[in-house]
């Protein structure tokens, strides 16, 4: 087994805990160590920078929000948060048949086939990409980090039903 | 751009591509299955993980790793207001009701 094959099996697996831990907290962590198997993938692709954004975003500041939602919510639902829904394994374990049936189904459908490779775009560095070519993104993403930014200050405010 | 492709045959892509495809089924289970808020949007992040995956399989086979990376990390930025945004509907909702559960959210009112 090659490495990329055992990291796409841990990152799959990572994924599966998650969705299946009962407790709350533990799916949080879940996620975080999923996000941690992406960017060691995301590091062997030769993608550096997007593999630090994942990382500290995605594995840290995420998951801080997680926990942060968690235990400001926890007073409500205590027992839910700790023993999952009813009947948990119930509900979620035709969820691992499913995933597998369809890795199964794609992995024997699409594992001869060739990938068509287009090369337009090559030879764009990092730079160019991110303030050239995707100048408007970047307006759209400050546009939309303001918007949320307001909406969190909006939201978390203290209401008049809370004093 | 069609006419300079070029084909890899038995490439790895495929298994980047199934792993992704796997990843965003898991995380719409997880989200259909489910009537708690946060694992709702959980869910949703384990989807994202799967997108990010092929878009940096994608960069990397193509040779176009510029172009991916600033892809991936707009991505990032979104997702991260998205949950934000999102975490703050959670502890607005269950600060009004009490609840997590998203079948009381059809009570919700002004």
């Amino acid at each position: 087994m090659n490495l990329d094959l055992f990291l796409i099996s841990i990152l799959l697996l990572c994924a599966i805990y998650t969705v299946l831990a009962k407790s709350l907290l533990k799916m949080a962590m879940g996620l975080a160590v999923t996000s941690v198997i992406l960017t060691i993938i995301i590091y062997t692709m030769n993608s550096p920078f997007a593999a630090v954004f994942e990382l500290s975003i995605c594995a840290g500041l995420i998951t801080v929000v997680f926990v942060s939602v968690i235990s400001l919510t926890e007073p409500g639902s205590p027992k839910e948060q700790e023993r999952g829904e009813s009947q948990h394994y119930a509900r979620y374990l035709p969820m691992v048949v499913l995933s597998l049936i369809i890795a199964w189904v794609l992995a024997s459908s699409l594992g001869d086939s060739s990938f068509p490779v287009f090369r337009g775009l090559q030879r764009i560095n990092f730079r160019e990409a991110l303030w050239e070519l995707r100048r408007t993104d970047i307006l759209g993403l400050l546009a939309m980090m303001f918007a949320g930014i307001y909406g969190v200050i909006v939201l978390f405010k203290e209401l008049r039903y809370d004093r | 751009m069609t006419g300079e492709g070029m084909f890899l045959s038995h490439s790895t892509f495929w298994s980047y591509f199934v792993v992704a495809m796997t990843l965003i089924f898991i995380g719409l289970y997880a989200m259909w299955a489910t009537h708690n808020l946060i694992r709702v949007l959980i869910g949703m992040e384990i989807m994202i993980k799967g997108v990010t995956l092929i878009l940096a399989a994608a960069g990397f086979l193509t040779g176009n790793t510029g172009a991916s990376q600033a892809m991936i990390i707009i991505f990032i930025v979104l997702e991260v207001v998205v949950i934000v945004a999102a975490a703050g509907v959670v502890i607005g909702y269950f600060r009004k009701s009490g609840s997590l559960d998203t079948r009381t959210m059809n009570k919700l009112q002004g």
